[in-house]
């Protein structure tokens, strides 16, 4: 199989409702057989970009390819999309939704079915199928949703916030699966505004905020460049004390640690040896930023600003 | 992907089909009509009081065999036995207050007294124990009066034959005036015949509109848009919609057709035998007609509940709306007289070409006296032009109102949303 190396490209992608811009000039790629994160606060713009890639809205501008295909060919068939906004038909019977969600997928009747039950099956929902979907717990109708949106073996997964409302031990199966899919080389697109899930699970992220792409590309190196020049130091005495030391640019208490951010040029080791001189270090680590810390200092530098003690170079 | 249209048909016929509701309410329709055209002439023929007997008093003496005499087929209704009373030789005081009380006690029906001076003058009075609900005064007074007129003759010394002769019924019936005796129904018939079919279209034309309007607001209550957009267009989903409710309609009319051709059969069959006159009632055209248009007026009217329902989120908020696409529903039936009295006059052209109106007001005219060909075939033209013109217009609401939550939409709101692509 011949597939491009980007699974979804977006390029230039504008939408507006009215005076509102709701994605602003958005361009991104998805490569093929990764797990990519789409971040962002509630009314980035994360539902209406995925709207545009599953043609339900068509943007004002820019263009978007599924597969090297215009998504305008493509979406319904290659893409399974799981919603944020989730819902049933609730008086239809188990298997005759799932196999309806198939159909309108494009299988035929029978294969629907016989995939049905085959999903059921496998998500220990099969002596459920005759039951009505009203009849199911919460987290039952959630499996049903996933289902529909696997069950005509897209090539591509769209799964909006897919862990809300799922207790641990399902959140847990609905990772590992979703790692399965990696493995079987399907791309998979997650938005969540919830980092750390994103974190456990994704390759590439994008951020969106405002409308906006604010940070795109692989999560190792984002994280590795965001970690740059940081170090998260323990120890005694008046820490705050090393925010006065020529070449720090910053200093951050959170959790009991302190962080610090050097200047370009101050190696880490020469930055201990003037601390040690103004308080007591039990130890200091390279920082590894956690996507959150990323996500708050992209979205909201206010909100760290207010808890830093300024140096004063 | 026009494939999903099937699967999405199928759905909404199936998941209505196989409800307990659907049945109920096929069911309760005839029960219904049934209920309210067959059981009051029962009711009232096993009522008691049509039955218990009417005392004649005869005081002249010869007078009761003529009454009894009056041939049964002269007049029509429900006939209570007629009881003899000759008087005992009481006063007229005594046997009043006699006959009175058998009234009161629920014996009898009520009296007539007959002597000498009401077979001169001609007064008669009917003592009636219910005067309101007088059943069979009709069929007593019509055989009064043809008695008495006999015996006048009788006692005039005129033979019998002669008489009968004299007073066979004369009876004033209304006919189409046609040269084609096909359309010579009778009038009355026909007219109910016709009205009862226009009801029909009306009560149809709302129920299956307001089927449609639940069915875009639940799927949008229910959040199941999100996952149907996803993978079909919103325009299937309006379409597979409206023909799966239309097939629900056509499947329920279907049964209540059958159903009344099963009913009715024996009695068409027996009217049948007795006189070929009475069968058509309703002329042909009427017929022919009538799922033209009731289809037409179901397009046009679930196109705009599809669109009304995908602009709310509440039945309660879609209500005010719903309730202005019923008005051009209800317009029509206000003017159903004036259309009547004049099918071919101005108003009712101008009012019929109309085409929210059309499916009852032309279809009005059809039943009453055919409109010109012309007036039929442009009516339909112009009823298939505002059709597409209303899913081309509602498909381009309905595609951004059911992705839409929260609050109602305003107007400049709805403009936008046609300007969407």
């Amino acid at each position: 199989m011949t597939s491009p190396s980007e699974a979804i490209r977006l390029v230039d992608v504008t939408k507006r409702y009215g005076e509102f811009t709701a994605v602003d000039a958005i361009s991104f790629d998805v490569s093929s057989g990764t797990v990519f994160g789409l971040l962002g606060p509630n009314g980035a713009g994360k539902t209406t970009t995925i709207r545009m890639i599953m043609n339900i809205i068509a943007p004002d501008s820019g263009s978007i390819s599924v597969l090297g295909r215009s998504s305008r060919e493509a979406s319904a068939q290659v893409i399974g999309y799981l919603p944020e906004e989730r819902g049933l038909y609730r008086r239809m019977k188990v298997i005759d939704h799932v196999a309806f969600l198939g159909e309108i997928k494009g299988l035929s009747r029978a294969v629907a079915r016989r995939r049905a039950d085959d999903w059921l099956e496998r998500f220990g929902l099969i002596e459920w199928r005759t039951k009505k979907v009203e009849e199911l717990s919460k987290g039952m109708q959630q499996k049903l949703q996933f289902i529909g949106c696997v069950i005509h073996d897209p090539q591509i997964l769209i799964l909006d916030e897919p862990f809300t409302g799922l207790d641990p031990v399902n959140a847990r199966a609905l990772k590992d699966l979703l790692l399965e899919f990696r493995q079987q080389g399907k791309t998979l697109v997650i938005s969540t505004h919830i980092m750390e899930q994103a974190e456990k699970l994704c390759d590439e992220i994008a951020l969106i905020n405002r409308a906006r792409i604010v940070l795109h590309g692989s999560l190792p190196r984002i994280r590795r460049e965001y970690s740059r020049n940081r170090l998260t130091i323990r120890g005694g005495g008046s820490l705050e004390r090393l925010a006065t030391l020529e070449g720090v640019d910053g200093v951050w208490h959170r959790n009991g640690e302190t962080e610090v951010e050097l200047a370009d040029g101050l190696a880490p080791g020469e930055f201990l040896r003037r601390a040690t001189m103004v308080c007591d270090i039990e130890s200091a680590v390279p920082h590894e930023a956690s996507l959150d810390e990323i996500f708050v200092r992209i979205v909201d530098p206010t909100a760290l600003s207010s808890s830093p003690i300024e140096g004063d170079s | 992907m026009r494939s999903a249209l099937i699967p999405i048909l199928r759905r909404e016929y199936l998941s209505r089909i196989m409800t307990k509701s659907f049945w109920i309410a096929t069911a309760m329709f005839p029960l219904l009509a049934v209920a309210f055209t067959v059981l009051p002439p029962i009711m009232a023929a096993k009522s008691k009081s049509s039955i218990d007997p009417i005392v004649i008093v005869d005081l002249v003496g010869d007078y009761f065999p003529v009454l009894a005499g009056t041939d049964e087929k002269e007049v029509e209704g429900t006939r209570a036995p007629l009881q003899l009373d000759q008087g005992g030789g009481e006063p007229r005081e005594a046997i009043e207050r006699r006959l009175n009380i058998r009234a009161e006690a629920g014996e009898i029906q009520g009296y007539v007294i007959i002597d000498g001076e009401t077979l001169r003058s001609g007064d008669l009075v009917f003592h009636a124990r219910n005067p309101s609900s007088a059943i069979g005064a009709d069929w007593l007074r019509n055989s009064l009066r043809r008695s008495m007129i006999k015996y006048r003759l009788l006692r005039e010394g005129v033979a019998g034959p002669q008489i009968e002769a004299a007073i066979t019924g004369i009876s004033f019936g209304i006919e189409k005036a046609t040269n084609d005796p096909k359309k010579k129904e009778s009038g009355l018939a026909a007219f109910f015949m016709s009205f009862g079919l226009v009801m029909f279209i009306y009560f149809a034309l709302i129920l299956y509109g307001i089927y449609v309007l639940r069915g875009v607001l639940e799927e949008k209550s229910n959040r199941i848009v999100e996952i149907m957009v996803s993978s079909v267009k919103p325009f299937d989903m309006m379409l597979g919609k409206i023909l799966g409710i239309g097939a629900v309609g056509l499947t329920q009319i279907t049964i209540w057709v059958l159903f009344s051709l099963l009913i009715t059969a024996p009695q068409v069959a027996t009217v049948l035998a007795i006189s070929k006159e009475f069968v058509p009632a309703v002329n042909a055209q009427a017929l022919i007609f009538f799922p033209v248009y009731f289809v037409l007026g179901y397009f046009l009217y679930a196109t705009i509940y599809a669109g009304i329902g995908s602009m709310f989120n509440t039945d309660e908020e879609a209500q005010q709306l719903a309730g202005v696409a019923q008005l051009f529903l209800v317009i029509p039936m206000m003017v159903l007289l004036p259309v009547i009295k004049d099918p071919n006059g101005g108003l009712a052209t101008g009012l019929s070409l109309f085409p929210f109106f059309t499916p009852i007001l032309m279809y009005l005219r059809i039943t009453i006296e055919t409109p010109p060909a012309w007036q039929i075939g442009l009516s339909i033209v112009i009823m298939v032009a505002t059709i597409l013109l209303m899913v081309w217009l509602v498909s381009k609401i309905y595609r951004v109102g059911i992705l839409m939550y929260g609050k109602k939409p305003t107007i400049p709101e709805l403009v936008r949303w046609l300007r969407y692509t």
